[in-house]
């Protein structure tokens, strides 16, 4: 064994767990080298001085810092907590609203197809001013006047009301009063131009047999204030989507007098007829008494109707009996059959066209035709 | 609060064990943890002052290892002995503050020249001799390698069993024993000034 194989394994010469061979052959080698013998003392002195090293001890305190430094981690953790446990209420609650809005907007996205379809819309096809006449300011007047006289909310055109179809309407003060068509469309300018919130929510529609109804609209039963029928013209000043019709027709009323002959003759027939929403906005009780409305005007007005399917025929006869139908479309392409996906309702689109010649300043003076 | 330092006191006279101690202190008895301070404080301060040198340094740093030891006490695994986990958290402690300290003596004087620091009057019944040698071994200590003096303080000075040193170093006992004996010599070699004064004085 040479010097260097002995003094790498001084360690464990000094610590004695040497085995007995290899203790006897260090022994005997470094009782031969004096410099193994030397580097053996040197280094259990180091050994040795550094065992004597005195232990130090701790600063004073040195405990109660470092516990009271715990104590402050102690309380970090609720610092923590106050800073998490909000999220851990937040999260729940977010995700909760997040599915909630999820719903409510799946529910509006599926109420709003049939809503927009229902939009019973009035479109003037002719531009306002074309039809001005000169005693536009007269009935202005006159509407002004009547709307002083009879307030709006027991108005017979108040949609609620199911006024018989006797061209009577009852007043509030229970008067009875002639309803001429003129008549008809002051109160209805009436009612419009004063936008009255009062106005009763939607009527029943067809009340009688029910075969002529309308679909309610967004805010029915609310007039805007923008439609003016005194100017006549109906024109709809938020009309976007037209429902798909059935059928279109093109319909011509009689002039007022054989208007009031062809009532009395069809009476029966007529208070079968209810058209609670018309003129996209207004409303009328009864089928003749939108008519009458549409007479007021000197342009032609286009009515969405909503009849049950068995009922079309009737309401053609109900439609000849106050006016000359003078064209009638089926529209075959949007839907399979007629009716199919509004369950037996047919959707026609009737443009109204005014009599041919109009005096309606005289009601009592018979018509041309 | 002082009931429960005194309680805290009669528990660590009763010689509650380690793993007890952890225990309690997992299921959020916190004084248990005074208990382990106090215990290992000694031990713990001395193998740090001895790697660093530095009184101040070596209060910091083992204030700083024992409240590590409180925040990871979590992933404290019973089947380690505590000591040696706590071991493990100051010599990592130390070696980084080491090569801080040695970086930041580099710029100003050779960490080897330096005269421990802020050094307190560890054993006033040292004779003079004595102390210079106490101030030599330091020195010398300080010039090793932080892992040689780590070794050295915890098998020649604290007289750690080679068994725990190296569950503390995770290697081998023949992995210990060779860098041990590779540690000694490396000081033997520092301290050879000293043994030829010594030698020539004797």
């Amino acid at each position: 064994m040479n010097c260097e194989e002995v003094q790498a394994q001084l360690s464990d010469y000094l610590e004695k767990t040497l085995s007995a061979a290899d203790l006897n052959i260090i022994e005997a080698h470094l009782s031969a080298c004096a410099p193994c013998r030397m580097e053996t003392d040197y280094l259990s002195e180091c050994i040795h001085q550094v065992a004597s090293l005195p232990m130090v001890d701790p600063p004073v305190g040195f405990t109660q810092r470092v516990m009271a430094r715990v104590h402050e981690i102690d309380e970090t953790p609720s610092f923590w907590q106050r800073w998490l446990l909000p999220l851990r209420i937040k999260i729940p609650v977010q995700a909760t609203a997040v599915i909630l809005v999820g719903i409510l907007a799946v529910y509006l996205l599926e109420k709003e197809p049939p809503e927009k379809r229902s939009l019973m819309t009035s479109k003037a096809t002719v531009p306002e001013n074309q039809f001005a006449r000169p005693e536009k300011n007269q009935e202005t007047a006159t509407s002004k006047t009547e709307l002083q006289q009879a307030p709006a909310k027991s108005h017979p055109l108040a949609l609620s009301a199911p006024a018989p179809i006797t061209g009577e309407t009852k007043t509030a003060g229970g008067a009875k009063e002639k309803a001429s068509p003129r008549r008809a469309k002051s109160l209805a300018g009436e009612q419009t131009a004063t936008g009255s919130p009062s106005s009763p929510s939607f009527p029943p529609i067809g009340r009688g047999t029910g075969i002529v109804s309308g679909t309610p609209i967004k805010n029915a039963g609310q007039f805007p204030e923008t439609v003016e029928i005194k100017s006549g013209s109906l024109r709809p000043e938020a009309m976007s989507i037209e429902p798909f019709a059935d059928y279109e027709m093109v319909f011509r009323l009689q002039s007022p007098a054989q208007e009031q002959a062809a009532r009395r003759d069809n009476l029966g027939l007529s208070q079968k007829f209810s058209a609670p929403a018309i003129a996209g906005r207004q409303a009328a009780g009864d089928l003749d008494r939108l008519l009458d409305v549409l007479a007021g005007s000197t342009q032609p007005q286009t009515v969405w109707l909503t009849v049950p399917k068995n009922q079309y025929e009737q309401l053609k006869k109900e439609l000849r009996a106050l006016g000359t139908i003078e064209s009638e479309t089926q529209i075959p392409l949007l839907r399979a059959e007629p009716g199919e996906q509004n369950s037996g309702q047919l959707q026609i689109k009737l443009t109204v066209f005014p009599p041919p010649e109009t005096k309606r300043a005289v009601p009592s003076s018979p018509g041309d035709k | 609060m002082k009931k429960q330092s005194n309680k805290s006191e009669e528990m660590v006279s009763e010689t509650i064990s380690d793993a007890e101690c952890v225990r309690r202190l997992l299921q959020g008895e916190v004084d248990a943890f005074e208990i382990l301070v106090r215990r290992h404080q000694k031990a713990i301060f001395n193998l740090v002052y001895r790697m660093l040198g530095d009184y101040d340094e070596a209060a910091e740093v083992s204030q700083e290892t024992f409240l590590s030891a409180y925040r990871s006490i979590g992933q404290f695994r019973g089947d380690a002995n505590f000591s040696t986990w706590l071991y493990r958290i100051a010599i990592n402690h130390a070696s980084t503050r080491r090569r801080g300290l040695a970086r930041w003596q580099q710029r100003t004087v050779p960490l080897e020249t330096t005269e421990p620091v802020n050094e307190r009057e560890p054993d006033p019944a040292a004779t003079v001799e004595q102390r210079e040698i106490q101030k030599l071994v330091q020195k010398a200590l300080n010039s090793l390698e932080a892992s040689d003096a780590m070794i050295i303080v915890l098998k020649d000075l604290q007289d750690v069993p080679y068994e725990e040193v190296a569950r503390v170093l995770d290697v081998p006992v023949g992995t210990v024993k060779s860098r041990l004996h590779r540690a000694r010599r490396a000081l033997r070699s520092r301290l050879a000034p000293y043994f030829k004064t010594r030698g020539t004085r004797k």
